[in-house]
């Protein structure tokens, strides 16, 4: 005991007053340790989240294109550019009786959360409930994810503006002041990290709808620019709103047909295996649709990223074998620089236990302090990694 | 103390080769060992040291023969009862003054670091004027400030022999002075014996044996007071 706190006192005298040199050999051994068990963690988590939502959405209508990029814009709001589809696809698949649909809207963002405008089905099929505030009422409302409300602030009674897709595109989207209304419980999905709406407000960002004075009420007749048979033509001076509220809630309308409106995608939820079969053979080979089952996809993708963990798996390996090589013989050459020192201690009477003892615990106090360091390291990750897994995913 | 007879060595490659045919100090003797550079000084403390082992002949220190010893038992044997000094002063930079002191005690698991032991330590750096210096770092030390904190290292373990390898070489005049007649004032209070290895050939007249290596290699082995030496000088 008393040999061994010999030891360890000079051996702490020793790296303590090499401070530097510990310091960088503690960090690059704690690295080594740290690095292989993060991305294995950071994988399996992956895994597990992909595959989670992936499994529990049937399938997913989109336009043709990148599977993969339709499962991900779908399941996790990653902001890809998405060909639109209309609301009459999900129309037909309504009264095809196979399935339900659930409509999807993630063309828009406000900052750096994607806008999700879908309707109130999508709520009861994740089981998303409301942790503070209210549910969707009307148009122009919002329900945030709970890492929206963490992020940002937001509350219930607050204004979020949507951002502009381009901001030279004058003819684009409209800017629409969103109303908070209720923030939802966490699920540690991308549900966390979006902002619901109605999809019909997602159509007045996209320009379909909009909401202005009435001009058959107002008392200006600058503001009518030209009477036609049936319809008065407004000039530019008439005010168009970019908040709803109650008191102009009735001012807003749609032009056009409303099956021709965009959607990104649907979420379809057949009746039973049999409908899945039929939508499926339904759709393949549809000339501007594909119908999906993100649960193969999402294994094809998985499938890919494990073989690029084998690749990087024997990187990681040679990394730390070289880098372990290198400490190996940084402290050999550490040894033949304190030649002089051993020696002294070896003349004055030092037993070779003794002297060993030094070098050893030397080692053992890296080493332990290194352990401790990636300890530390992974406790951190692991309050954090799931939030950054879910950024690797849906960014 | 020291008793050496038919001593024979060398190192192979080199064909330098080291023959002692008698030579004996007393207890409470001092002895300085001097002679030209290379010509075995050092290599005749580390044979009476036992840090390198003897080829031919013997070597007792205190009764004890060395050469009988083993590796292990040897190393005992000198940390307990041989001091040692050397021209570099061999300090641990990463050791305080104190820790540097006392480490005889954690080098070797015979010898126990005691409250007495750390006492004492704190004494004989007192004596050396070293007492409010004990938590520098050498680094932090004048060269003369290094040897007393080497001597008091030495010292520590009451050895009954001291070797000193040069002390002096790397102190100014004043400091070398200082460290020899602490040196000498050891062996005159305790009984301790000094070999000590010099070149400083006005310092001799504090021994009170001086072997010139010249006589030694020339199978001449003497034993000198030193105005005879002083004279064939």
């Amino acid at each position: 005991m008393r040999a061994i706190s010999n030891s360890v006192y000079v051996a702490l005298a020793y790296l303590s007053y090499h401070w530097l040199r510990t310091l960088m050999l503690t960090f690059a051994l704690a690295l080594i340790g740290f690095a292989p068990w993060f991305i294995n963690q950071a994988l399996q988590e992956t895994q597990k989240h992909l595959s989670e939502r992936a499994t529990t959405t049937p399938l997913v209508l989109g336009a043709k294109g990148s599977a993969l990029e339709l499962v991900l814009s779908s399941l996790y709001f990653d902001r890809k550019s998405q060909e639109a589809i209309t609301l009459r696809t999900v129309n037909e698949i309504k009264d095809s009786k196979l399935a339900y649909a659930i409509p999807f809207n993630s063309f828009y963002h406000a900052g750096d959360f994607p806008i999700i405008g879908t309707n109130l089905d999508y709520f009861d099929f994740r089981q998303l409930t409301i942790k503070e505030g209210r549910q969707l009422g009307i148009l122009g409302e919002a329900v945030i994810g709970a890492n929206v409300a963490a992020k940002s602030g937001f509350k219930p009674g607050d204004k979020v503006i949507s951002s502009p897709d381009n901001l030279f595109d004058i003819s684009g989207s409209y800017p629409l002041l969103l109303s908070i209304v209720g923030v939802l419980a966490k699920t540690g999905s991308a549900d966390d990290d979006a902002i619901f709406v109605d999809i019909r407000s997602t159509w007045i960002i996209a320009g379909l709808g909009h909401g202005h004075q009435d001009l058959a009420k107002v008392n200006d007749p600058t503001l009518v620019q030209e009477v036609q048979k049936e319809n008065l033509i407004a000039n530019a001076n008439l005010q168009t709103y970019t908040v709803i509220d109650r008191s102009n809630l009735s001012s807003f309308h749609f032009h056009g047909d409303d099956a021709d409106f965009p959607l990104s995608s649907a979420l379809v939820i057949p009746k039973d295996e049999k409908s899945t079969t039929l939508l499926l053979g339904r759709y393949q080979g549809h000339e501007s649709l594909q119908l999906l089952e993100p649960k193969q996809v999402v294994t094809g993708l998985l499938d890919t990223m494990f073989r690029i963990k084998r690749v990087l798996d024997v990187v990681v390996g040679i990394v730390i074998l070289s880098t372990l090589l290198t400490i190996f013989l940084v402290m050999v050459l550490s040894l033949r620089l304190r030649a002089r020192e051993l020696s002294i201690m070896s003349q004055l009477g030092g037993s070779r236990t003794a002297i060993a003892g030094f070098v050893l615990s030397e080692f053992l106090l890296i080493a332990l302090l290194s352990l401790s360091l990636a300890g530390i390291g992974l406790a951190l990750s692991e309050l954090y990694r799931e939030q950054l897994i879910m950024q690797l995913i849906a960014r | 103390m020291i008793q050496v007879s038919g001593l024979e060595f060398g190192y192979p490659k080199t064909g330098f080769h080291l023959s002692i045919p008698d030579l004996e100090v007393g207890a409470g003797q001092s002895a300085a060992l001097i002679g030209p550079s290379g010509c075995g000084k050092t290599t005749l403390l580390q044979l009476l040291a036992g840090i390198i082992p003897l080829q031919k002949g013997s070597i007792q220190i205190a009764t004890t023969s060395l050469n009988q010893l083993p590796d292990r038992e040897r190393r005992l044997f000198r940390i307990q009862t041989i001091g040692f000094i050397f021209q570099d002063f061999g300090l641990l930079d990463y050791l305080s003054v104190f820790d540097n002191m006392v480490h005889p005690y954690r080098i070797n698991h015979g010898l126990r670091l005691t409250k007495e032991i750390k006492e004492r330590a704190q004494s004989l750096a007192t004596s050396v004027g070293l007492a409010d210096k004990l938590q520098r770092f050498p680094k932090q030390l004048s060269q003369g400030e290094k040897q007393r904190v080497a001597l008091c290292r030495a010292l520590i373990t009451k050895p009954r022999l001291i070797l000193a390898d040069e002390p002096t070489a790397n102190l100014n005049p004043e400091q070398k002075h200082e460290i020899l007649d602490l040196l000498l004032e050891d062996v005159k209070t305790k009984g301790s014996s000094l070999m000590l290895a010099t070149h400083d050939y006005d310092l001799l007249d504090k021994f009170n044996q001086v072997i010139d290596f010249k006589d030694l290699l020339n199978n001449k082995a003497t034993e000198s007071k030193l105005p005879t030496l002083a004279h064939t000088l």
